[in-house]
Formats: structure tokens, sequence, C-alpha cells
């Protein structure tokens, strides 16, 4: 059951938001939480160390914000997908996050089951 | 360079306003050429250029770098026989420029960021009304340029309202939310008590900001229908 649990990454500088975020999902039973990051610049380095199916990144960060994160886990965990999960409303930065590399766009306030949905599309190939 | 940097004005496209007061400038003092500059580390810009089809120039070769080193008009009537612009490239050279008067645009807070000038082939002197109309000109060319400041200041202040009404306000609704739908009402009731807290703390500084405008008085808060939230969307 642990070898096909979806390794995820969670960066949001909001603990509650994260610290929640990771109880769900776990209790889901189908994902497991390797790693958090409260910034940017510690989502790259939490990634590249981990290597993880998949990144929960927000946008509005500390040190490094989302957009300018995208690409650099990309360049250092090449096969990790990248949902941004962000309190901004679609049509104000979800195409630039998927032109940057993000495999899709969850907006904050959508039902949980939307992000338990997204995950495992965007990890399907891979599992 | 740092007060031309905050300006923000070099490379921008033309502008209508500026325009005017260069073809304004050279039809007054009847002469063919008239430039707003504005200076860069290692050229002078034109901001608007009227009767040369010319956008920059180097700082070295350009007469408009004296002036901008100076608080006073500059002024050259006949550049063709003045030590300061004799061998000065387009005094000699084919353009032969003989009259040059120029203004610096002194901005409120005493920097200077180029010159409004006009420029002719003929030596020429100044009256003092002349003096006096060129340095009006130049007021309204800064004007104009504080002008698109404020707009873009603004434009930023409000950009920083709403990331702040995202960091502070969203984001815990986002949690409440969360928290909600994972069946944890007491979480969620604390999410939205501090959220409720940063929203009416904007609100009570977005008023403070606004000063004596921003005052609540009797008959402010009659609305013209009853508050209503929003419906959910599904």
């Amino acid at each position: 059951m642990i070898d096909s649990q979806i390794r995820i990454v969670l960066a949001d500088d909001t603990v509650e938001y994260r610290q929640l975020l990771r109880l769900i999902l776990e209790q889901d039973g189908r994902f497991q939480v390797v790693g958090e990051a409260s910034d940017g610049e510690e989502a790259v380095r939490v990634a590249e160390q981990e290597q993880p199916d998949a990144v929960v990144i927000d946008l509005a960060m500390p040190v490094l914000d989302g957009l300018q994160a995208i690409p650099r886990i990309q360049a250092a965990s090449p096969d990790t997908s990248i949902v941004v999960l962000s309190g901004f409303a679609r049509g104000v930065i979800d195409l630039d996050s998927l032109a940057r590399g993000a495999s899709a766009y969850v907006e904050k306030g959508e039902a949980f089951s939307t992000i338990v949905t997204t995950l495992l599309d965007v990890t399907a190939a891979k599992v | 360079m740092a007060a031309v940097r905050r300006y923000d004005v070099l490379d921008t496209p033309p502008d209508g306003a500026f325009d005017r007061v260069t073809a304004l400038a050279a039809r007054l003092f009847d002469v063919p050429i008239s430039i707003v500059s504005i200076v860069d580390t290692d050229r002078i810009w034109f901001k608007s250029h009227h009767g040369i089809d010319v956008e920059q120039i180097d700082r070295e070769a350009g007469l408009c770098a004296s002036a901008i080193c100076q608080d006073d008009p500059w002024l050259v009537t006949n550049a063709g026989v003045d030590v300061r612009t004799i061998d000065n490239p387009l005094v000699a050279g084919e353009l032969g420029l003989r009259f040059y008067f120029g203004v610096p645009l002194t901005t409120a807070d005493g920097y200077n960021l180029g010159t409004l000038n006009v420029i002719g082939v003929e030596p020429r002197e100044v009256t003092e009304d002349e003096v006096a109309t060129l340095k009006d000109l130049a007021a309204i060319v800064v004007d104009e340029l504080e002008v698109r400041l404020a707009a873009r200041q603004k434009l930023e202040e409000r950009r920083r309202r709403a990331l702040e009404l995202n960091d502070d306000v969203v984001q815990g609704l986002a949690l409440a939310q969360l928290a909600l739908d994972s069946g944890r009402g007491e979480q969620a009731r604390s999410a939205v008590s501090s959220t409720l807290r940063a929203a009416q703390s904007i609100v009570g500084e977005l008023l403070e900001a606004a000063g004596e405008k921003g005052k609540l008085r009797p008959g402010d808060l009659v609305r013209e229908a009853p508050a209503a939230l929003p419906k959910p969307s599904g």
C-alpha cells in the first residue's frame, strides 16, 4: 500500500492551511505528504531532495513566489507534477501558472474533492 | 539618475501632451526644433522631438547635458563662435546649429530630469519674456510627468491592497472552508473570527488613509439597497 501512495510536497506559507491539507490528504489514504515548505525557495529545495510525484504550491509566498518557483522545481525534479493551489480566482494568474510549467490550477475555496481528483489526474501517468 | 528611474519615462511611447508643448515652444520662439530631453547614464533620450527625427543622442555629443547639470537656463546665442559649443559636432557638422536655449526640468523635490529646449540654425538672442515663457512650458512638462507618476503610484497602491486582501482575508476564508469541508467546525470558526478581524482592520486602515475624506458622517452609511451577500455559485 505504501508503495502505491502518491508522494506529495506541500508549499504554502499559511501554516494552519498547510497542516490541515496534510491531515486531510493523509486521511484519504492515497497520498503521503513527504515534505512541507513555507516559501518558494524552500519548496525548490524540498522538491529536489524528495523528488515527489507532485508539489502542491501556493503562489503568494515569501522569498520566492510560486510563479518563480515553478520552473525551478521542474528543473530540480523533472518528473514532479506541479499543482497550483491559490487564493486568486481563475482569470487572474492561472494561465501564467500553466505557462510557467504547472500541470493544473486549483482555486482555494473549490471543494476539497477537486484537489484530490486533480492530484490523481496529474499523477495518473506515473503511478 | 534615481529620480529619472522613479519617473520611469525613458523609452516610453510618444505622448501628445509633450508633443504639443514642443510644437508650441518651436512656434513661440520661431525656431525649427524643440525637444523634451531626459538624461540617462550614457545618452540623452527625447521624450518629444519637434522638427528633428532623432530619438536619442550620446550624452557627450549633446548640448542638453550641459544644460541639465545646472539649475539655471542654458543659453547659447551663437554656437558658431561660443567656446562652449564651437567644436560640438551638432554645431560644426551638417546640422549647423547656432541657437540653443534649454531650461532644466526640475521636479518638486529638486532633481533635474532633463530639459525643455528650443534650437535654431540662426544666431539669436532671447528676451526676458521668452525666458519666462520657456520656464513656464518646462513647468508644464514637469507637471505632466508628475501626473503620470501619481497615476502609476495609485495603481501600485491598489495592487498592494489587493495582495494584502489576498493574504489577510482570502487565505483565512480558504482555511475556514477547508476546515468545514473536513468537518472541523471549531477550526473553521476560529479561522472565520480572525479573518473578520483582519477585514475590519483593513477597512479601518483604508478609511484612515483617506484622511478627512474617509471620516464617516451621518447619512454616509445609507445604502442604496439592503446589504446582501452574493449567492453561492454552486
